[in-house]
């Protein structure tokens, strides 16, 4: 496999990554110097940006703490954050060289990186190009390819300073501009080998078949009739008709949509990811295991609204629009315990376009340290994008709904969404420990 | 209330001098070795190790302290007044070494790094309640034999350290006989 060396850039010339190392969740996340027991000054930076709330590298990754071994020390501000997003995006891919490997290819990077996954830019960019010379010659006599990210915003400044101080073969130095970490995932071929359901797509629609809206509409009417006859034998067995009702309230909700709301135009799918027998979620992110992926059809009974959180590396929601148009999509989570006495909401997506065909993945995954049993709730509304009065009155009922306090009141209010115009679709799951 | 206070403290600052006083006699007077060097070791240092997060553990401290047990007893005893935080002893039973070390105000977690078995992360949480973190942190044993060490600036309410796993400090925090202060 081709490996890749990543080199972050610094003011005293670039250093490079050794190795990045999944710790133990309760330690914070460390740059340190050459291997050694040395965690340098910017890691309670890394830490940030690697654990959630703050940090994406978790959101993307699935894990929440990671130990960086860098050549050279990395002092002070955050121009090292494109460098390391990237070395871990090779790292999840098992691209990344390590000591001792052979690399076909150097990344040289510097930019900082926000919560959305866009790059901005940094100062010094001539600086850190002019001492990273010898090391462009030192890569360029091992006939590797260099690759040289920079933000946009300082693409013009870079290109001066290539031409400048060019000490290594011109034709092995390539210049990227980027800004998001897509484009240079996409430059690097990192998207197409990533593995479904361990990166988090929140503002990258993917591409897929559109598919026809007669067909899904009586693949559901089927697998809506053979659920509730499923539940309605289980349920005349065990004589629980709380759990029919409740159980038939979410399976159908979850196909035909609420009463008032016009036909669904959107298919969803889980994608559930677990690690091999005997394998642990930090093997499986770093390519050391091969994760078992499953896509389910969320409609689909055989997953059922029971899922055991233990062992669940990285759970997504795939919501695709089948329509011929483009649609705008809310999305509202809620969570609760079983009792009731914890009922939250989060705001997932407010007005995303979501061109035809197109899909958007939602990170579905639950706490990763679970004491108690959760429900999970994911409400996605979807309206066509050209009516603007709709979206309006759409935002204003969400946000409504994103104050509601307790699970009685919410499902009070949600049905004045439906009145909406919107198109309702709910996908619910209950983690167990 | 505060009237007791700020004579406690006066009784301190008085109490200081008088060691200060002390200290400058004997050194004016103190013997010393045949090369030169002093052997006898005052209770200002005893007392300015104990409460000055910069001031180094010397040779001749840890000499002194190996070999007289007066000046044991002393820095025991400063540590056990001075010190805010300290750890609860383990169990009289558990003679294994632990990971884990809690006390008034804190809590200590050993983590192995997974890049290198023979590092060693030390984890201080420090309880909400905390105002002002520990700046130093001291792990003594019976013997007095004393690790020291300037803790960094807190973040998110903890502090955390990599050391080697043969270090003498992961040596005393894993071992249950010692005593672990913060000031």
């Amino acid at each position: 496999m081709k490996k890749t060396a990543v080199l972050i850039a610094t003011t005293e010339g670039p250093s490079e990554v050794q190795c990045i190392t999944a710790e133990d969740p309760d330690v914070n996340s460390v740059f340190c110097l050459d291997r050694k027991a040395i965690p340098l000054e910017i890691s309670s930076d890394y830490d940030a940006f690697v654990r959630r709330p703050t940090g994406v590298i978790d959101a993307c990754f699935g894990h929440g703490a990671y130990r960086i071994d860098v050549s050279h020390p990395i002092t002070c501000g955050l121009s090292w954050q494109l460098g390391a997003f990237i070395a871990h995006a090779l790292a999840d891919a098992g691209r990344l060289a390590g000591p001792g490997q052979t690399a076909s290819q150097a990344v040289w990077a510097s930019g900082e990186v926000d919560r959305a996954l866009r790059v901005g830019g940094v100062d010094d960019i001539a600086r850190k190009l002019k001492q990273s010379q010898a090391a462009f010659s030192a890569w360029s006599k091992k006939d590797a390819e260099i690759v040289v990210v920079v933000p946009t915003e300082n693409v013009e400044d870079a290109r001066i300073a290539l031409q400048e101080t060019a000490s290594a073969d011109p034709d092995r130095i390539r210049l990227l501009a980027v800004d998001t970490v897509d484009d240079i995932l996409v430059s690097l071929h990192l998207a197409r080998h990533r593995r479904r359901g361990s990166w988090p797509a929140r503002s990258r629609p993917r591409r897929s078949a559109v598919r026809s809206t007669w067909r899904s509409a009586a693949v559901g009417v089927c697998l809506a009739a053979l659920t509730v006859a499923a539940i309605a034998i289980w349920t005349w067995k065990n004589g629980d008709l709380y759990s029919l009702v409740l159980s038939a309230e979410t399976v159908v909700g979850k196909i035909i949509g609420e009463t008032d709301s016009p036909a669904v135009g959107i298919d969803a799918s889980m994608i559930e990811t677990r690690p091999p027998t005997g394998g642990t979620c930090a093997a499986v992110h770093f390519g050391l295991a091969s994760a078992l992926v499953k896509e389910h059809v969320v409609s689909d009974t055989s997953n059922g609204p029971n899922m055991t959180a233990r062992g669940l590396c990285d759970l997504r929601y795939r919501i695709t629009n089948r329509l011929k148009t483009r649609q705008t999509l809310w999305v509202l989570a809620t969570r609760d315990n079983l009792e009731g006495g914890r009922f939250r909401t989060r705001i997932f997506q407010q007005a995303q376009q979501l061109p035809a065909g197109e899909s958007l993945d939602l990170d579905g995954r639950p706490p990763r340290h679970l004491k108690n049993a959760l429900i999970q709730e994911f409400i996605i509304l979807a309206t066509p994008s050209d009516n603007v009065d709709k979206d309006s009155s759409v935002a204003t009922a969400l946000h409504h709904l994103a104050n509601v306090k307790s699970r009685s009141d919410f499902a009070r209010n949600i049905g004045n969404i439906g009145k909406t115009g919107a198109a309702v679709y709910r996908i619910e799951h209950i983690f167990r420990p | 209330m505060k009237e007791n206070d700020g004579g406690h403290m006066e009784d301190l600052f008085f109490a200081e001098a008088v060691f200060v006083a002390l200290d400058t006699v004997d050194t004016m007077s103190g013997r010393t070795g045949p090369e030169g060097r002093q052997t006898k070791i005052c209770f200002n240092e005893i007392y300015r190790f104990a409460t000055d997060p910069s001031y180094p553990m010397s040779l001749e401290l840890k000499e002194a302290l190996r070999t007289e047990p007066r000046l044991r007893v002393d820095l025991r005893h400063l540590l056990d007044r001075k010190m805010k935080h300290r750890s609860e002893r383990c169990a009289a039973a558990s003679t294994r070494p632990t990971t884990i070390r809690r006390g008034s105000g804190f809590r200590i977690t050993l983590r192995e790094s997974r890049a290198d078995r023979n590092q060693i992360y030390v984890i201080i949480q420090f309880d909400a309640t905390i105002v002002a973190p520990p700046k130093t942190l001291f792990v003594i044993d019976g013997r007095c034999d004393c690790q020291k060490l300037r803790l960094p600036t807190p973040s998110a309410g903890g502090v955390q350290l990599l050391v080697e796993s043969d270090s003498a400090l992961i040596t005393a925090l894993r071992n249950p006989e010692t005593d672990v202060f913060m000031q």
